[in-house]
């Protein structure tokens, strides 16, 4: 994307007022994105993003500039500028970029079919499908709303380690939406499933069932009543269910809110903070996984990192700035959003693994309390673990058994607690996909786990 | 600016020469620069400038879309290409239409020069008293996780094959901190901002002190016991709840029946006391803007008038399908984005007391201070909300000890209805919508207190 010659000499320019290290990321992303609502495709729109972002450090300390003016001139005098900023009145120390070693990379995510190779009819009618089912459903749908997105990210990352690496990566995901009304209510149901694939994941997907889904979720909570408020035992299933973990535990285990102290999981390595029937492991090496990548943003290869085992805390996920800070290994976790962002630790595939409970156990061992069989989003203040979670498809147990379906439920709690109150793991692990939106912009992650009992949780509702 | 007036016109040029039947280029600028500070020191430096330009034109009848942030000849086919193929996948009846122009323009200046020349010193030690200032109010306060201080500026560039051709440069700053206090086993943590154009009005000493003094202020928080309250939701925390339910004032939702307030404009939907306001003209606020996505001339308008529902906001396309004007609020969630409406200084209507005075009129209740998780614990289509809250308790007229761990529910639309009185400290949010502290005659609370 630009020439060895240029990414050099910004390099060494940035170098110039004693930095110690220096990088220069630079990408290239086709992106299209169709919108069709109530079976009319409304929205199609693609294009280019195209910039690129510098890092400095010093010691701890970190300057970032980017742009999207790529010119000679601009790009030395961005580095010039930024170098400045290190404010550094004696330099004996200047680094020299001289030794580029090209980074092999070993591509584990096989793309069959570039989606820009195919025309947009095409997508336009996949999103017809799972309209059609949706609506064909149940005659409470009243609306539909389905989307495609795909992109194409060209990267090149180059630093004064003499790091070259160069990768291309393939995502695509579509998203259903569906909503079901009375005359006073109106709920929704949907699901948005994703891939690092070519267009080859949508051919071998059933979309039909996509929107049939997303349907069921809306006309059920729509025939729901309101949920109870309080304590009691919740049962998270899998899938999407994991985001509770994503929030409330995994934000938590990243080195962003770690290094600074910011975090409940300090100074808690080889503890346990979590109950032993709890493993948690974040792989950014899955196969065609969402949130996958051969390598990260700094030019590391992605790893899997296993954060709890069986309740002891083992590992962070740590970025380079922050691995300085708290003098540990990278771990392959550094993403970003664009070159509009410098990089920081993030999850990839975040998941509680299998457990030893078969799932229909779980649920025969509970007497009263909340089912929560798909999970919304929510979010999470890192510094206190402080966590809440809308239920998208709730229902009341009774005696063992899943009874009514509820809607309105929030679940509130900390979650340094939660991961201790997880009484049973269930054996039906599952992963579904999302965009986590933090410091270093939004970025595609995989969350997941099978069924899990939490022993009690606060459930916000209206009644 | 000249090689972009060139690419500009050569771009339109080449639009129509390949069968577009007019076309719009649509460019947005933007450049900052943020100074954070941790322990005393710079631990971060952040300098950007970045454009992007939106091509719209009409092809075969529909609105064909494309976006590039390589503004360069090479992209030029590219951009064309993908408006042409995008334009042809597309269904609706109605299409997006370029604009002429407006009369006139309003004159506003949103650009502040004595701003830009606010040396980086100047914001290196703005940044540093405030993280210091924090710190020193309370030895419980053991970290200012994010203390930025930030400078921007943007431009906004329309021009299409009908002459319009209008830009409009403005410049902002922002400084805020985030504190933490830590006391045995509880962290909390408090947060305070400032956004504006004139530097002077900026006190960084005080913005660190009150992070700190709600991170404090909040330690020792108990949950409370489930049942119906009286609330007082503080300003802040009202503009992000109204924020998070305005899309029921949008014309585009009503049209597409997302919005409960179809079919409801001029009657009764809210508390008589109540009023909310559009004005992309407020100065007080960093978004002010002459003219929106489309170059319609923006002005002020009524939402809500003593509790009746004046207006839908309009972009031209929802206008022309009700068959009234556009109010000037076609939007763009960015230069990709295609043309929607959104509000763009949404604030509700400040009251004549104070929000002491409010507090004595609740007698005993709950003060919210803040609201988390609105993206997801609120349905914007039924109004429905249940959400994670943080506060205080009033007693006898005045705040008490913190709460945590609650949420509140309710419907919107009942809370609008339930609006006793506003308070006179209007304040916007760092999402852009003003509020008074508002006071709301019942909500349910949920809470694990005995």
């Amino acid at each position: 994307m630009l020439n060895q010659e240029l990414v050099k000499d910004v390099i060494n320019e940035a170098l110039t007022t004693g930095g110690d290290f220096a990088e220069l990321f630079v990408e290239n992303n086709r992106k299209e994105s169709i919108i069709m609502r109530n079976g009319v495709i409304e929205e199609s729109v693609s294009g280019i993003d195209y910039g690129c972002g510098l890092r400095i450090f010093d010691g701890f300390n970190c300057v970032y500039a980017y742009t999207n003016d790529t010119s000679r001139d601009n790009l030395i005098k961005l580095a010039r500028e930024a170098s400045k900023a290190l404010k550094k009145e004696n330099c004996d120390k200047i680094l020299n970029f001289e030794k580029i070693i090209k980074k092999d990379i070993n591509n584990i995510h096989k793309i069959e079919i570039p989606p820009f190779d195919i025309d947009k009819k095409e997508k336009a009618e996949m999103l017809r499908i799972a309209h059609n089912s949706s609506k064909e459903y149940d005659s409470s749908i009243t609306q539909t709303v389905g989307s495609f997105m795909s992109g194409t990210q060209n990267i090149l990352v180059a630093n004064s380690d003499g790091l070259w690496a160069e990768d291309t990566r393939t995502r695509g995901r579509m998203m259903a939406q569906a909503i079901a009304s009375s005359e006073t209510e109106k709920q929704v149901g949907y699901l948005g499933p994703g891939s690092l694939s070519g267009f080859e994941y949508f051919r071998n997907f059933d979309i039909k069932e996509l929107g049939r889904e997303a349907a069921r979720i809306a006309v059920t909570m729509l025939n729901a009543e309101l949920c109870p408020s309080g304590l009691m035992p919740v049962i998270i299933d899998n899938g999407f269910g994991g985001v509770i973990f994503h929030e409330a535990c995994g934000h938590s285990l990243e080195a962003t809110s770690v290094a600074k102290g910011g975090s409940v999981f300090c100074d808690k390595l080889n503890r346990q903070i979590a109950a032993s029937c709890v493993t948690a492991i974040d792989d950014g090496t899955i196969p065609n996984a969402w949130g996958s990548c051969n390598i990260d943003d700094e030019g590391n290869n992605t790893q899997k990192n296993i954060l709890i085992e069986n309740g002891i805390l083992k590992s962070y996920l740590i970025d380079k700035l922050n691995g300085r800070k708290m003098g540990m290994p990278e771990t392959g976790s550094s993403r970003r959003e664009s070159y509009k962002y410098a990089p920081t630790s993030r999850m990839t595939n975040t998941f509680i693994a299998n457990g030893k409970t078969p799932a229909k156990d779980i649920i025969a061992n509970t007497e009263y309390g909340l089912y929560a069989a798909k999970m919304g989003g929510g979010s999470v203040e890192p510094a206190t673990g402080e966590f809440n979670f809308a239920v998208l498809e709730g229902y009341i147990i009774k005696n063992g058994k899943i009874a009514e379906p509820v809607r309105g439920a929030t679940l509130i709690g900390k979650g340094s607690e939660i991961l201790l109150n997880i009484d049973m793991v269930g054996d039906n692990l599952s992963r579904a996909q999302g965009m986590c939106g933090s410091i270093s912009g939004s970025v595609p992650t995989d969350v997941g786990q099978p069924m899990i009992r939490v022993k009690e949780i606060t459930v916000g509702g209206r009644k | 600016m000249n090689n972009i007036k060139d690419f500009t016109k050569k771009l339109l040029e080449r639009a129509i020469k390949k069968g577009f039947s007019d076309a719009e280029i649509y460019i947005s600028g933007n450049s900052s620069l943020g100074i954070s500070t941790l322990d005393g020191e710079i631990n971060k430096f952040e300098s950007s400038s970045s454009r992007g330009l939106c091509f719209r034109g009409t092809y075969n009848n529909k609105m064909g879309y494309s976006y590039s942030e390589l503004i360069s000849d090479e992209a030029i086919d590219i951009i064309i290409t993908e408006a042409m193929q995008n334009s042809e996948i597309l269904e609706e009846e109605e299409q997006d239409k370029l604009f002429t122009g407006s009369e006139s323009y309003p004159e506003i200046k949103g650009f502040n020069g004595s701003l830009k020349n606010i040396s980086v010193d100047e914001k290196i030690n703005a940044a540093l008293s405030m993280e210091k200032s924090a710190k020193k109010f309370n030895d419980l306060i053991k970290g200012v996780d994010y203390n930025e201080v930030e400078y921007f500026e943007s431009d906004i560039m329309i021009a299409n094959t009908y002459g319009m051709n209008i830009e409009y440069k403005s410049n902002g700053s922002v400084g805020y901190a985030y504190a933490r206090a830590v006391k045995d086993d509880e962290t909390k943590t408090g947060m305070e901002f400032w956004v504006g154009t004139d530097w002077n009005k900026f006190n960084p000493e005080k913005i660190g002190k009150t992070a700190s003094e709600i991170a404090i202020s909040k330690l020792g928080a108990k949950s409370v016991k489930s049942g119906q309250y009286k609330i007082i939701v503080q300003n802040t925390a009202f503009a992000d709840f109204i924020s998070t339910f305005s899309p029921v004032f949008l014309a585009d939702r009503a049209q597409k029946g997302l919005s409960l307030l179809a079919g409801k404009l001029n009657e009764k939907i809210a508390s008589e006391i109540f009023n909310l306001k559009d004005d992309p003209l407020y100065l007080d606020s960093i978004r002010a803007v002459p003219f929106d996505a489309e170059g319609v001339a923006t002005y002020n308008k009524s939402i809500i008038e003593n509790g009746e529902f004046r207006t839908f906001l309009h972009n031209l396309k929802t206008a022309a399908k009700d068959g009234v004007k556009s109010t000037g609020n076609a939007s763009k969630a960015g230069y990709k984005s295609p043309v929607k409406v959104a509000p763009k200084n949404l604030y509700v209507v400040p009251g004549k007391i104070t929000k002491e005075e409010l507090a004595e009129k609740v007698f005993d209740g709950i003060y919210i201070i803040e609201l988390a998780g609105l993206h997801s614990g609120a349905d914007e289509i039924s109004g429905d909300f249940s959400i994670m809250a943080e506060g205080f308790l009033i007693e006898n007229g005045k705040l008490a000890s913190p709460v945590e761990q609650i949420t509140i529910a309710g419907n919107f639309f009942d809370v609008l209805k339930n609006i006793e009185e506003v308070a006179d400290n209007l304040r916007f949010s760092s999402g852009g919508v003003g509020s008074p502290d508002v006071y709301i005659k019942s909500l349910a609370v949920s809470g694990s207190g005995e």
